[in-house]
């Protein structure tokens, strides 16, 4: 009878503190959007897919579990010198002994430019008994570079039966307001193709182009130069996980605002949490233009609003989805900021 | 009456003057409608796409485009024309991801996956548009027309082997298209999925030149008596997004063309890398006829093209009607911007003696010279006193007194023009006057935007307050407008150029390193002002370009056409050897001269122009150092000493 009472109130406590925000419900994909302060997660997983960051808050998804919530888990670890993404390698396989049942798959010291392979080896270390029907996956997207959380989406989409995935998101926060503490990469990039997300163009009519505006501004404005699109859309974070993150956006996109010809009054603002609010202004776009134009949506703002860009390339093949290759990702520590966001997609 | 700024956008593909009805008016383009296969090449904005795109089959048969004003598009008249044109834009990723296939599947394998993905590309498009013009031409369905056995002949063609050969949904046009599209769009996903070379030939015939494409549109040609005599347009717009390799393909599906199919294509000026083709030989001459347009070999020496006027006028002016509906004739550029402008009354009207006393005491100097007669310009009298000789004749210091009224003539040759524009410059650089050169008039304008019709929308969008106030003068019948200020031409003009400076890309190329494409121009820049000191002007002219004798290596390559992307270099190839020039719309941001960067270059080898680009920055001084030295002779002082960008 004790243990009961204890369930009830664990589970009351679930209930009432992940909030519901948002859902988009359609023939092939259903989408829940949760917020949460502080919070945990009851439900159990037959995989959890987590990659090991530089930054603290990518260590944070072990406080959401208060018991062994995943049958199964691989780690992923790129190639560093630098110890603090030692220690926290180390931490992750801590937490793994205390939430997951069989020992977790370590991928390890692999080089995070080699997508492709990279991408490969996962998939083929996920166990069979991940693939059954119904199967439950985790992820947390949180310190992963977008490349790898959208290709992934996109795969496990087409696993038949496809599994639900919740990938849970914290957000940040930020010490420091200089640009140069807030850029992610840096280096001379190539354009590619997010693998699984080339679209089918059709190469003889002209391009739009989607940006998702965040603060790397140097890099929207090389893509509009080299790839010159022959129309544009801007989508900019909004509130962001501190308050005038927007302006920022715009003080860092400057020269690309400039250069690029939209109008201030056709700026569009989507919140930085929800992915939903991208995947239906990216609709408007794509509905309204999809006989004229090809369609390229490049993610360079938030991680919900590149994961938002990728689920909306999941529901329609034909759109394209660009990543500008940096020479290298910036290390930076980010702490857990206030919210933490849980997105179910079935 | 606050009216919108009517240049805020800078595409100038919204522009009717780069209509259909435009482009047919040109003399060339019975020729460029011939089975000639032609290159396009010009600036961005130079009218290479608009080209391509009147001779696409949805424009020149069927009326239509998305780029174009749908009012634009009525004007056009719509006379059947002699040829089916299908374009294929290539897109920049596409490179990326077809380059990390090359490298991990060989050069050879790429250039057959390559050269067959096109193929079905253009069969595909042919299908397509033969698809839509008997949809909307009643008379292309009659007796004579054998669409079954056209289906079946180009399934044959496409598909060799009965095994591999599809079933189509219904015997149409439209499910053909539907399965070479299919193809193709296999072939890319394979390559962006990096699939094996061994998977792809499991689903494709690989295809070898362009006899595939040649042949359907023979099909087509024999199968439809009222197409019997048309010819085939493949057009490939910015080819300078390829790769080398894969332009080597282009290049053979070119030399291979035969009637009825030619090509047409296009490339950003300066950025067509290679003649080759797959097999190591180069395309002739005339298998590819190249156009420049608007623009000489070199195009910096656009502001002397009359067609480059002509557009700009019109540009100019269906903006301005779009705010002035009222406005009744055009409004003159060299009108309202002055034609050109007088470098050194603007020179001595703009700077200030009192603010240099050296400076100072060498204007009073000049002005009294120049009320014996002696001088005109304020250039020529420093030369002078600098000793700088810029004729050889000895006689002609002694003529100064002789005969003042022929010698001040004497200074009027081009020469003395030419030598003029650099030794403002040299004369800012000695008296330390920083940046107070004022820019304007439209020939000058036209210069430094080397025929760029956006940068020229970006400067009149600078200037629109006082455009409006001109026009308003202009249509009210009891005010004479004046001239744009000179000094309001010149904030226009700095802050466009300050705006192309601040948009290049300052992220670090290399690991380790903070050299990127801005500090590389801020490298070149550098380099180039040493030769507008005193030392070397005394010695030799200004040297504004690098001249390269060698192949580079492709990640130099890579670099310097994103810089050219940057619209921040210009390139000049000639032959083996190529030129690297700034981009004269830098010439106000660095305060360097702005005559063509390609009169006169120094030749480097690729070793010190990569230090030069990539290498530290005490390295790069020491390059710059070494080509001052052996271009000017030694150094008297400290050839950094003003300036501290590099050290």
């Amino acid at each position: 009878m004790k243990e009961l009472v204890v369930y009830q109130v664990i589970y009351l406590k679930v209930q009432t503190m992940w909030n519901k925000i948002d859902e988009l419900k359609s023939s092939s994909i259903s989408i829940e959007v949760y917020k949460s302060e502080d919070s945990i997660i009851e439900e159990e997983y037959n995989l959890a897919i987590i990659f090991n960051s530089f930054d603290s808050r990518s260590l944070e998804y072990a406080k959401l579990f208060e018991k062994k919530a995943f049958k199964n888990a691989i780690i992923i670890s790129f190639q560093s010198d630098k110890k603090q993404k030692m220690d926290n390698l180390i931490q992750h396989k801590k937490n793994m002994g205390k939430l997951c049942e069989n020992d977790p798959i370590i991928i390890s010291d692999i080089d995070i430019f080699d997508y492709q392979n990279n991408l490969s080896k996962i998939l083929v270390q996920i166990p069979i008994e991940a693939l059954q029907i119904n199967s439950k996956w985790f992820m947390d997207i949180s310190g992963v570079p977008i490349i790898y959380t959208i290709s992934l989406l996109k795969q496990i989409k087409r696993i038949f039966p496809s599994p639900i995935l919740h990938c849970t998101n914290f957000s940040g926060e930020y010490v420091s307001n200089a640009p140069s503490h807030n850029q992610f990469s840096e280096g001379y990039s190539r354009d590619i193709y997010i693998p699984n997300y080339a679209g089918n163009p059709d190469f003889s009519k002209p391009w739009k182009y989607v940006f998702l505006l965040g603060w790397e501004g140097t890099r929207s404005l090389s893509v509009l130069k080299k790839c010159e699109p022959d129309s544009i859309e801007i989508i900019i974070t909004k509130p962001g996980y501190k308050s005038g993150y927007e302006v920022e956006v715009l003080e860092n996109n400057k020269s690309f605002l400039l250069d690029c010809g939209v109008q201030e009054s056709n700026y569009i603002y989507a919140d930085a949490g929800n992915p939903l609010q991208i995947i239906r202004e990216i609709e408007t776009i794509y509905l309204k233009s999809k006989d004229v134009f090809n369609l390229c949506i490049v993610p360079l703002g938030v991680k919900p609003h590149g994961l938002g860009a990728g689920l909306f390339g999941c529901l329609n093949n034909d759109v394209s989805i660009m990543y500008q290759i940096p020479k290298r990702y910036k290390l930076h520590e980010v702490k857990r900021g206030q919210y933490i966001w849980l997105y179910k997609i079935n | 009456m606050k009216r919108t700024n009517p240049f805020i956008d800078h595409r100038r593909e919204q522009e009717n003057y780069f209509s259909p009805i435009y482009i047919s008016q040109n003399e060339d383009f019975a020729s460029w409608t011939s089975l000639k296969n032609y290159l396009f090449v010009g600036l961005r904005g130079s009218g290479k796409t608009s080209i391509l795109n009147v001779f696409n089959y949805e424009l020149a048969w069927l009326n239509r485009s998305s780029l174009i004003y749908h009012k634009d598009l009525e004007q056009y008249t719509n006379i059947e024309p002699q040829y089916i044109g299908v374009i294929y834009k290539a897109e920049r990723q596409e490179k990326s991801n077809w380059q990390e296939w090359e490298n991990a599947y060989g050069k050879s394998n790429a250039q057959k996956v390559y050269i067959t993905y096109l193929n079905y590309y253009f069969c595909a498009k042919f299908v397509e548009a033969l698809h839509c013009l008997k949809s909307r031409f009643k008379k292309l369905n009659n007796e004579a027309d054998n669409e079954i056995k056209l289906i079946d002949e180009i399934l044959i063609e496409t598909f060799p082997f009965k095994s591999t050969r599809p079933r189509l949904a219904d015997y149409s046009l439209s499910a053909l298209k539907y399965k070479l599209t299919e193809i193709h769009n296999q072939i890319r996903q394979s390559i962006t999925s990096l699939e094996s070379f061994e998977s792809i030939k499991k689903y494709i015939n690989f295809a070898e030149g362009s006899e595939m494409i040649i042949n359907i549109c023979k099909h087509i040609n024999s199968n439809n008596l009222e197409l019997s005599d048309k010819i085939f347009f493949a057009l490939i717009d910015d080819v300078n997004r390829l790769t080398d390799w894969q332009l080597e393909c282009v290049n053979s599906l070119i030399s291979n063309s035969q009637t009825p199919l030619s090509f047409k294509i296009s490339s950003v000026f300066g950025l067509y890398q290679t003649k080759n083709k797959i097999d190591g030989r180069a395309l002739g001459d005339r298998d590819l006829l190249t156009y420049s347009l608007n623009t000489d070999a070199d195009f910096t020496k656009i502001s002397k093209s009359l067609n480059l006027d002509d557009i700009l006028q019109a540009i100019f002016n269906i903006r301005l009607k779009k705010v002035f509906p009222d406005l009744e004739s055009d409004i003159s550029l060299n009108e309202i911007l002055g034609e050109n402008f007088d470098i050194d009354n603007l020179f001595e009207k703009m700077t200030s003696p009192s603010e240099n006393p050296d400076f100072k005491k060498f204007h009073t100097s000049y002005k009294g010279e120049r009320e014996k007669g002696y001088y005109k310009y304020i250039t020529d009298y420093w030369l002078d006193i600098n000793n700088v000789a810029i004729d050889k004749d000895p006689k002609a210091s002694k003529l100064k007194k002789s005969d003042p009224i022929l010698y001040t003539r004497k200074r009027e040759s081009e020469v003395y023009k030419k030598r003029r524009q650099t030794t403002i410059f040299s004369i800012i650089d000695e008296y330390n006057l920083g940046k107070k050169l004022p820019f304007s008039s439209f020939n000058y304008i036209k210069h430094i935007t080397c025929g760029s019709v956006s940068e020229f929308l970006r400067i009149c969008e600078k200037l629109w307050p006082e455009i409006e106030q001109y026009v308003e003068k202009s249509i009210d019948a009891r005010k004479t407008p004046t001239p744009i200020d000179v000094l309001k031409q010149a904030i226009a003009i700095r802050s466009v150029s300050d705006r192309v400076y601040d948009g290049i890309d300052d992220k670090g190329l290399r690991d380790n390193s903070n050299v990127s494409c801005k500090i590389i121009c801020d490298r070149l820049s550098i380099l180039f002002n040493k030769f507008i000191k005193l030392d070397s002007i005394r010695k030799t002219t200004e040297c504004l370009s690098l001249k390269i004798n060698e192949k580079l290596p492709s990640d130099l390559e890579n670099i310097i056409e994103d810089i050219i992307l940057f619209e921040a270099f210009i390139k000049l190839k000639e032959g083996d050897t190529f030129k690297i020039g700034l981009h004269p719309i830098l010439s106000p941001h660095f305060n360097l001269p702005y005559r063509s960067p390609f009169y006169y270059s120094y030749t480097i080898s690729v070793e010190l122009f990569r230090i030069l680009l990539l290498g530290d920055d005490s390295e790069a001084k020491r390059v710059i150092e070494r080509i001052y030295n052996e271009r000017v002779g030694s150094l008297s002082g400290d050839l950094f000493k003003s300036s501290n960008n590099v050290e």
